[in-house]
Parts: structure tokens; C-alpha cells; sequence
């Protein structure tokens, strides 16, 4: 644990308490951003880089502590004086009463594309020049570490949502198990045949407010539509946002083809067990999909799994993002170092072993354009396919209120309760004066 | 006739009192009891449609995993400790405290009362930052004496008022005949009021170490990886694309089994003491 540093100030006790107890009761951090902490300026290219740095990531990789870390100081010199696994769900309330106390005791911390934009908005992470991206690293992964038009971070892997079939199910039920719906249509005859002994054909998980925001947001990027125009307007009540809304709610209310415990499962891994278990045939789902369906253990196997792109409704495909990356906090002391810990992150050393052993999409052209990385992961050949298409996530200093209330009326409307017109109105009202404190 | 329809109502009453009863104690158990099953079966088995309750597949492997993992044996002692140490200090200072509000005038005692509990309305999200900043420059930032330190400051409040209740109920006059007996101030609270407030004494106790024991949000910002408690522990069972149910199942089991221990023991010392300080003597 490093030993935090900072001068005490009355200043700092009665701001800091005063800016995180009404952002977090908000749900987010300073709607407008705050002058007096804003950047002082991009981080550009760094050159040599020594001494310590402290770091605090989730706990989705495992890759940087069992070993990984060590080849980071062989390489660098640097060292990691303190390397941290937290919780996922207790970092955020950490992050925002970190800099809030204008705290220098970590350097990097982990961050994903709703962070990057509330914090990186606050003025609370270092933003990174242009210039200083590696030409390696791939573009689109930097959506995970951006905010309007300014990038905070690096990232350290790729996650985009896939279609995983069973190919047992398909054969059963006379569909070609070799290849998987190419369209909505056909996804939804397809969903409704595999509806069968006791089992649905597709299962999602919408049970709390980000799955009901990620099913929806996907459903409406298959549609063809934008979550927001040009100028931030909301669009949840435009044409695609509604015709999204009913797509999910005819396939579970009329084509009665999606499983009712889709509005109650909470998490992807719980998806994941449904699908490897063959308690459902078709799931759209994150690349770790590929490794569960396929481990010792499951009922599905690398021969019974059948993986593509998402099927479209009005586009031939679509799909959301959920990558993680690095960033580096404003009030850091050793940016520099820091910076050599993003770049070593997305590096191919390093994307070689999360590829290898974890699973998740490289953000490394050179890794992903590698052939053992096919060989490692079947899945990555949709991944290039699909980065022919849509994927976003819209992280935004408003994702968790705008998954609040969405979620709201996406369940209300699954439920009968609001038909899909009259949910996406309701929410479009709800979530523009939303936008509206944050933008001004 | 009368008195056979009074014998029916009575009849009719009392069975809708006890199934409003059975109602309620389902409603309160059910939980926890949800919580005990998905301890002991495997996950795979609660999954399953249907359900598969096979007795067969009763298993206490993540109990044994937990309470040999010391990355969870870690946060337990913690949390004993900081909850321990609580208890003690704030019963300590909670008493002198409350017998000199309840027994001396002077002036600002009741101002000074009521102040703490004003305190207390300020939620814990707002004094999150300026806690931590003072955690952080005074060394105590992921320190059990710096957790500790900060329950006791909210805890301490709410014990000095139960104490004041339960001092104010026991008559003055016995003091003042262990005063001519020649007991000193001190005597006195020693030998005649602690002994005498007991019940009152061991509820504010167990409600001290409950609410350090079970604290989370102050646990969380407080506290890294040297001084992390069992709530925030058991928390991290659920990540951002996972939730390990069985483990975070079983870690909600161990932390509320000293709790409720605690509460079966000295159940009856709880209502004792909340029916005592409810009134004035």
C-alpha cells in the first residue's frame, strides 16, 4: 500500500466533501467539468522514464500480477511499487474520493468508456497527446479511453458482443449449424424452432439497469440508429430507438422465443454458464464466451459452438463495445512512468498473454493480424469482421443515470406495461435535461 | 351463544395473528435462508430449470475454501478487531459521557446532546472526501486505528443518548447512598450504575460492534488491501462481467453469523435493555 501524500487543507476537506457527496448522490461527478482542475495540458511522447509507480485495476485480468508485471520493470527499469486488484463496483466511490482529495497515491488506474468520460470531464485524468498513441495500438479500441474528442488512457483489451449458436441445437432442429442467422429475420425463425424441449432459443441479460442499457443500445444499433445526434440530442424516441424497443419486446411477447429469465440475469457470466450448459442455443455475448462454452466442464465444446456476427435488423450488423483500458490520474507525480505502463499494456508482450490466457480481443494490430492468436481464439475472426461495422458504447458523465432510467421503461415495456412507443417517449423526456445539466 | 361466538372470535383472532406472524418471520428469514441454500449447493443446481435440491449435492467446499483462503481470513480478523476495538472505545467514552450528561447540570448539556445527534443527519457520502484527506495526512488511510477512529466518531453519538436513557431510569437515591457508603464518583458508575444498567449496557454494546461489523460504504473509501473488511470482501465476489454467487453466498453467511449469534445470546439483555430506556425512572 503506498503511502498517500498530499498537504491538508481546509480548503480540500470542505471542496472535496462538498464536490463528492453531491456528485455521488447525483450518480456521477461534476456535471460541467471543473476549471480549477481541468488539465494542464496533453501528455505527450515520453522519452526515458524512471522510478515508481502505483497502479489500481479491477479484477478482470489477471495476466499483469502473475507475471506480467515483472517483464513491465525488466523492460523499463521502472517499478511497480504497489499493483492493486479491486472490485469492479467499489472503484468508482474509491476513484471519486481519490480525486476529490486530490490524491497522488496511484498513478495509473484502470478505466472503461464511462469513466473515461466522467472522469475525464472532471479534469481528473491526465489527457494524452495525439501524439503520443502507438502506432500499433488499434483505433477504435481508444473508444474505451475517450471523451469528446479527447483520449485519457490506453486500453488493454478489446470486448465487442459476438453471436454464439449451439450447433447441436441447430442440427436438431434442422437449421445449418455451420452458419448462424445473417439477419434478424432469420435469427428470430430461427430463435422460435429452437424454442423447444423445455428450452428458449435465446437468452440475454437485461436484469439490471447496464444489461438493460447494453441489449437495448444493441438492438438499436442493428436497427441501423445513433444513441445520440451530432450535438448529444438523445435520439431513444427516433425511429430506430422505438422500433429497437419493439423487436425485443415482440421476441419475448409474441414470438415468445426469448427465455423470462433473461429480465432477471444481472451479469454476462451468468449468460455465459446458461449457454455452455445448453440450457439455450443462441446468445449474443462478450469473446469470454468462447473459453467457458469450451473448457472442461461445460456441455458445449470448440466443435459445438458456432460464432459470428450479430444479425441485423435494417444494417447487416451491429455491436456494442465493452473493452477496459489504463489511464493516468491528473494528480499522479511520475506521469512519465505512467505512460510507459499504458504503452507496455497494449503492447503485443503484453496483449499476446490476455489473448492467450484470458480470452479478450488484442487492441494490438500485431497481435490481432497474428496467426497464433486465430489459433489461440477462434472468436477474433468475427472480431475483424465486425470491425467493418457499427460498435459503440456511449460512455458518457451520464451512464449511470441514463441506465437508471432506461432501464426502467425497457422493462416496463417488456413486461406489456408501456407499449414501445410510449417507453421510448418517456425515456427520451427523462434523459434530456439529463444531458442538459451536463452540457449546459 | 355469546360466549361460544366470543370463543370463535377469539379463536379466529388469535389464528390470524400467528399466520400474520409466520407471514412476517418468512418474510424476514427468507432471505437469509435463500442465502444458506445457495452456500451449500452448487451453483449448477440452483441454475438448472427446474431447480435441483438433491440433497446428494449438499456441499460445505466453499466454507472450507473461504476459511482456509487467506485473502478472506484477512478481512474476517479485521473486521473482528475493528468491531471489537469499536465496542471498547465507544462503550468506554459512551458511558463517562453519558453519566456526566445524565447526572451533572450544566450549562449546553442538552444543546450539546442534540448537537451530536445533528451529526449523525449528515449522510456518510459527504463527509466521505474530507474523512479520507484526514485518514491520508494523518498515516491512518488503510489502518485499522484509523477505521476504528472513524467509527467510533459516528457511533459514539448514538451510544452517549441510548446511556443517557438508560442512566436517567435508575434512581438517583441509590447513589447517593453509595455515596455516604463512601463510593467515589467513579464508585458509584462502577459498582452501582453499570451493574444496574446491564441490559441497557450490553444492547448498546452489540448495537456498536453490529454497526462496525457490518459497515460497508466508510470500509470501502477508508480502506486498500491492508486493513480491508469483510463486507468489502465479500462485495468483490461480484466483478464487472462476473458474480461468483456460491462464494459471495457463503461469505454473506460468516458475516452475519457472529451477528446473529451475538444477537441470540443477549437477545434477552436486548429487549431488556430497550424496554428500560424507553422509560424514565
Amino acid at each position: 500500500m503506498p503511502a498517500p501524500h498530499r498537504t491538508l487543507t481546509r480548503r480540500a476537506l470542505m471542496g472535496g466533501g462538498l464536490v463528492l457527496g453531491g456528485a455521488t448522490l447525483a450518480g456521477c461527478v461534476s456535471p460541467s467539468g471543473s476549471s480549477d482542475t481541468a488539465s494542464s495540458g496533453a501528455l505527450e511522447a515520453t522519452g526515458d522514464a524512471g522510478g515508481e509507480i502505483s497502479i489500481l485495476d479491477d479484477n478482470t485480468n489477471s495476466v499483469f500480477k502473475n507475471g506480467l508485471i515483472d517483464t513491465f520493470q525488466e523492460q523499463t527499469g521502472i517499478t511497480v511499487k504497489n499493483y492493486e486488484m479491486a472490485n469492479f463496483n467499489d472503484l468508482h466511490d474509491r476513484f471519486a474520493t481519490m480525486f476529490a482529495g486530490e490524491d497522488s497515491s496511484y498513478d495509473v488506474i484502470m478505466t472503461w468508456a464511462g469513466w473515461s468520460a466522467e472522469f475525464g470531464q472532471a479534469g481528473w485524468l491526465q489527457e494524452i497527446s495525439q501524439d503520443a498513441l502507438p502506432s500499433d495500438v488499434i483505433r477504435p479500441a481508444l473508444d474505451a479511453v475517450s471523451w469528446d474528442g479527447k483520449v485519457y488512457g490506453l486500453p488493454k483489451f478489446a470486448s465487442v458482443q459476438t453471436m454464439f449458436w449451439n450447433k447441436e441445437h441447430f442440427e436438431r432442429a434442422g437449421l445449418d449449424p455451420d452458419a448462424g442467422p445473417q439477419s434478424w429475420e432469420e435469427f428470430v425463425a430461427a430463435a422460435k424452432k429452437l424454442t423447444t424441449d423445455g428450452r428458449y432459443g435465446y437468452t440475454c441479460d437485461m436484469g439490471n439497469p447496464a444489461g438493460a442499457y447494453q441489449n437495448f443500445l444493441r438492438t438499436m444499433l442493428l436497427c441501423g440508429g445513433e444513441l445520440y445526434d451530432s450535438d448529444w440530442t438523445p435520439q431513444l424516441d427516433s425511429e430506430a430507438g422505438v422500433e429497437a424497443m419493439s423487436k425485443l419486446v415482440e421476441l419475448f411477447r409474441v414470438h415468445k422465443a426469448m427465455d423470462p429469465a433473461s429480465l432477471q440475469i444481472t451479469n454476462a457470466s451468468d449468460l455465459v454458464e446458461v449457454f455452455a450448459q445448453g440450457n439455450t442455443s443462441i446468445v449474443f455475448n462478450w469473446p469470454f464466451q468462447w473459453s467457458v462454452a469450451t473448457q472442461k466442464g461445460a456441455k458445449t465444446s470448440a466443435e459445438t459452438v458456432g460464432n459470428g456476427l450479430l444479425p441485423g435488423v435494417n444494417v447487416r450488423s451491429a455491436s456494442i463495445d465493452g473493452s477496459e483500458g489504463y489511464a493516468i490520474s491528473r494528480f499522479s507525480e511520475n506521469k512519465a512512468a505512467a505512460m510507459k505502463w499504458l504503452e507496455f499494456a497494449s503492447s503485443a508482450t503484453s496483449q499476446t498473454e490476455i489473448v492467450q490466457q484470458e480470452g479478450w480481443f488484442p487492441v494490438s494490430q500485431e497481435i490481432l493480424q497474428d496467426p497464433a492468436t486465430l489459433e489461440a481464439l477462434p472468436v477474433v475472426e468475427t472480431y475483424q469482421k465486425s470491425t467493418e461495422y457499427v460498435t459503440k458504447r456511449y460512455g458518457t458523465p451520464w451512464s449511470n443515470e441514463l441506465d437508471q432510467l432506461l432501464s426502467v421503461h425497457v422493462n416496463r415495456a417488456m413486461n406489456g406495461k408501456e407499449e414501445p412507443q410510449e417507453a421510448m417517449t418517456a425515456a427520451q423526456q427523462e434523459l434530456e435535461p439529463i444531458v442538459e445539466k451536463y452540457l449546459g | 351463544m355469546s360466549a361460544l361466538s366470543g370463543r370463535r372470535r377469539w379463536t379466529v383472532g388469535r389464528v390470524a395473528h400467528r399466520l400474520a406472524v409466520a407471514v412476517l418471520v418468512l418474510w424476514l428469514v427468507a432471505p437469509f435462508a435463500w442465502m444458506v441454500v445457495y452456500s451449500v449447493y452448487p451453483s449448477t443446481n440452483l441454475r438448472a430449470t427446474p431447480m435441483s435440491f438433491d440433497p446428494g449435492d449438499l456441499t460445505l467446499t466453499e466454507y472450507a475454501d473461504l476459511l482456509s483462503d487467506p485473502s478472506f481470513l484477512l478481512p474476517m480478523r479485521n473486521s473482528a478487531v475493528v468491531g471489537a476495538a469499536t465496542t471498547v472505545l465507544c462503550m468506554l467514552l459512551g458511558s463517562l459521557a453519558a453519566y456526566s450528561i445524565s447526572r451533572f447540570r450544566f450549562r449546553g448539556s442538552q444543546t450539546l446532546l442534540l448537537s451530536m445527534m445533528t451529526v449523525q443527519a449528515i449522510p456518510a457520502i459527504v463527509l466521505a472526501v474530507p474523512l479520507f484527506v484526514l485518514m491520508r495526512d494523518f498515516g491512518l488511510y488503510d489502518t485499522l486505528v484509523g477505521l476504528v477512529l472513524t467509527y467510533a466518531a459516528f457511533i459514539l453519538p448514538l451510544v452517549i443518548w441510548m446511556m443517557v436513557s438508560f442512566f436517567d431510569s435508575i434512581p438517583v437515591n441509590l447513589e447517593k447512598a453509595a455515596r455516604i457508603d463512601g463510593c467515589g464518583r467513579l464508585g458509584v458508575l462502577r459498582r452501582v450504575v453499570l451493574p444496574l444498567s446491564g441490559p441497557g449496557f450490553a444492547a448498546t454494546a452489540i448495537f456498536a460492534f453490529i454497526t462496525a461489523w457490518s459497515d460497508f460504504f466508510l470500509a470501502k473509501i477508508l480502506t486498500g488491501p491492508d486493513a480491508e473488511t469483510l463486507p468489502v470482501r465479500t462485495a468483490s465476489f461480484q466483478g464487472l462481467f462476473a458474480m461468483d454467487y456460491t462464494a459471495a453466498a457463503t461469505a454473506g453467511v460468516i458475516t452475519a453469523l457472529p451477528v446473529l449469534a451475538l444477537a441470540l445470546v443477549a437477545q434477552r439483555w436486548i429487549v431488556q435493555g430497550i424496554t428500560e430506556g424507553a422509560v424514565k425512572g
